[in-house]
């Protein structure tokens, strides 16, 4: 059984929080320890008990009840093992929540269904798209608070508003689940909706179902860590390969023959590697078997800018894998604010924090990239300057 | 592929990465079943001889058998094994009698590590903690930046990205958590299926129905009640329990923060 990370996203106050805390309660996963310890703790601060306390372990989450740094913590379905990524909404802690984002394989996206779409939404959504989400799991949070008469189309006027976003974003609804957190309304036990003639899946049962492709019968990829005692070590990303096989080293651009194998053989997708090869390729090298990578010195990305602001000509460091290679900032262009998803300049000269934009990067020497949707460890980079990640991107 | 081997092959991943990128690293080996399980992985990483100390913070107040069972698999695994210990708290007489537990922690576990770093120079050191243990824990990065004082900067952490991880500017040293994505019960999976020896304690002998789950200084830790004899037996005690791993443990009970505390003042 393979475990799943989830990543939960959403306005500040949609309920993220608290739709974790459902989720854990109603599958029976909360220690006993730590039931006492939010009963504990929301007695000393004079609160009711509250989900969201399962997550913010600050004393300054709690106290401020909102959510500052990403959290992850592992629970089970009868299916399936999950760890629930908690991002926190608000914007001043943007980099926590796209850290807590990376890691996901699959995304959910609460919308407080009264309060409909809000900037963080929008943000958020925006986000998942520069991470590379294909597809989301929208979870309508707040139900309850509907009247029965006008709640259908609350539901479809908010649905819309969101479909409206993602799809602009290239992203698609995998589910759109009308949820209650606080009462548990279709997170894990199902519950029918008098106003809803449908009945869509749970929560739960929509993580169950998400996909995580393996990558064992794809072209061949190996990223070189380093070289420790005569032996290339690394990781294989994608595919297979065997002692006596010819492979291209990248990015020097020779064919080497794989002789020997000290751990195992052969060696395969997602396994650490240790290999002797003719020529020992060394730190940031790529191993590949057809079809090739892309190799080049001139990349195009769409970058989410999270440090401070930078200018074109600007150097940085790109990385990708293992790759780490000097690059200059060439062009700036369709600049976006994530506030607002709206277009500030076609072409730009310097691009701020919280602004997203096509950019255009001079490396000084090649990198080797693929598209992000083959495969996803080559096909996204980090910029950094002065050892701070400033920048995060997908290769177009 | 299945979830351990995964789990493995994340960590193996960091532990090269930390190697390949700091010139001057050491793993801090507790004895415990978190560490020792991280200690494996990193001779699996480089092929059955860790190229570089394996640090054991010695509080002095470890169990007899800790001891034990740290000499002999030092020697059967040709570790390069190195101690770290605050002689000068200890011939002051501190220790968890004279005063509050987080006092004695912060100076024989806490002072005597950062003495160590600072002796030694060292630029990285792998730690086996899990983001279940305790809900501080599950904020940490893989790769978790501190000042010369090892203070955790818990309010502004770098970015962590994929599988980027901060490895250079500004700060003092490193700490890198190979296996923070692991949970107890996994850890646990994972000695069964690599069948790695441990120290007799966290099994319960004979008839005794105690054994420790969670362990450390002999002063602080409480056994638990159980007859589990094995790595199997405890898997599927388990699977059942709704009690935390870390309840025998005296430090965490003080106050509501006392982790947060500890950890922002350098505890591991």
């Amino acid at each position: 059984m393979s475990r799943i990370n989830i990543v939960i996203v959403g306005h500040v106050d949609h309920g993220k929080s608290t739709l974790i805390g459902r989720l854990f309660y109603d599958t029976d996963s909360i220690p006993a320890q730590k039931l006492q310890e939010m009963e504990y703790v929301s007695r000393e601060q004079d609160k009711e008990m509250d989900f969201a306390f399962l997550m913010d372990n600050l004393k300054e989450e709690r106290s401020g009840g909102i959510t500052i740094d990403t959290a992850q913590v592992p629970f089970k379905s009868t299916e399936r093992e999950f760890i629930i990524i908690d991002a926190p909404g608000h914007v001043e802690f943007t980099k926590n929540m796209i850290t807590g984002a990376s890691q996901a394989d699959a995304a959910v996206l609460v919308v407080d269904i009264v309060e409909g779409v809000k900037e963080q939404t929008r943000r958020h959504a925006y986000l998942l798209g520069l991470l590379g989400f294909r597809s989301v799991i929208v979870a309508m949070n707040k139900v309850d608070l509907l009247e029965e008469a006008t709640a259908y189309d609350r539901f479809k006027q908010v649905y819309e508003d969101i479909l409206l976003i993602l799809k602009g974003l290239d992203i698609d609804v995998s589910w759109c689940i009308p949820i209650a957190a606080v009462d548990g309304t279709n997170v894990v036990y199902p519950r029918e909706l008098p106003w809803l003639t449908a009945s869509p899946p749970t929560l739960l049962e929509a993580l169950n179902a998400v996909h995580v492709p393996d990558r064992a019968d794809a072209a061949f990829r190996m990223v070189i860590q380093g070289v420790h005692d005569g032996v290339s070590m690394g990781q294989v990303l994608a595919g297979q390969a065997d002692a006596g096989d010819c492979i291209a080293a990248f990015p020097e651009g020779e064919i080497v023959t794989l002789e020997e194998m000290p751990e195992a053989k052969p060696i395969s997708a997602g396994e650490p590697a240790a290999i002797v090869s003719t020529i020992l390729p060394t730190r940031g090298s790529v191993l590949a078997k057809a079809p090739l990578p892309h190799v080049s010195t001139v990349v195009e990305g769409n970058v989410f800018w999270i440090g401070r602001g930078v200018m074109w000509s600007q150097r940085l460091v790109m990385k990708c894998a293992t790759q780490e290679i000097p690059c200059q900032v060439f062009s700036i262009e369709k600049v976006v604010d994530t506030h607002t998803l709206e277009m500030i300049e076609q072409e730009a000269c310097e691009l701020a924090e919280g602004q997203a934009a096509e950019m255009t990067f001079l490396l000084s020497r090649p990198i080797v990239y693929e598209e992000f949707d083959i495969l996803p460890e080559l096909g996204r980079f980090t910029l950094e300057l002065d050892g701070e990640v400033v920048g995060a991107g997908i290769f177009r | 592929m299945n979830d351990l081997k995964e789990m493995e092959a994340r960590a193996i991943y960091i532990i090269r990465e930390a190697y390949f990128r700091y010139k001057r690293i050491g793993l801090l080996w507790s004895v415990g079943k978190d560490s020792t399980a991280m200690l494996w992985m990193a001779l699996k990483a480089f092929l059955g001889k860790i190229p570089f100390p394996v640090i054991h913070i010695d509080t002095s107040y470890k169990f007899d058998e800790i001891y034990e069972y740290r000499n002999t698999m030092a020697n059967a695994w040709r570790l390069n094994l190195m101690i770290a210990k605050n002689h000068k708290a200890l011939a002051e007489g501190v220790g968890p009698e004279t005063g509050t537990k987080l006092e004695c922690c912060t100076q024989l576990k806490t002072q005597a590590f950062k003495d160590f770093m600072r002796y030694h120079e060292l630029d990285a050191v792998l730690l086996g903690i899990r983001r279940d243990e305790h809900g501080i824990r599950s904020k940490e990065r893989y790769f978790s930046p501190r000042d010369a004082e090892h203070r955790w900067n818990y309010k502004n952490q770098p970015p962590e990205l994929w599988n980027q991880f901060k490895t250079g500017g500004g700060e003092d040293h490193v700490r890198v958590h190979p296996i923070l994505h692991m949970t107890e019960l996994d850890v646990w999976r994972y000695v069964a299926m690599e069948e790695i020896p441990l120290t007799n304690l966290y099994f319960a002998q004979d008839t005794s129905g105690k054994r420790y789950r969670s362990i450390g200084c002999k002063t602080c830790c409480r056994p638990v009640d159980s007859n589990a004899s094995d790595a199997g037996q405890i898997i599927a005690e388990l699977e059942v329990t709704k009690e935390a791993e870390r309840s025998g443990r005296a430090q965490d009970k003080e106050d509501a923060y006392i982790m947060q505390k500890l950890r922002a003042m350098g505890y591991m």
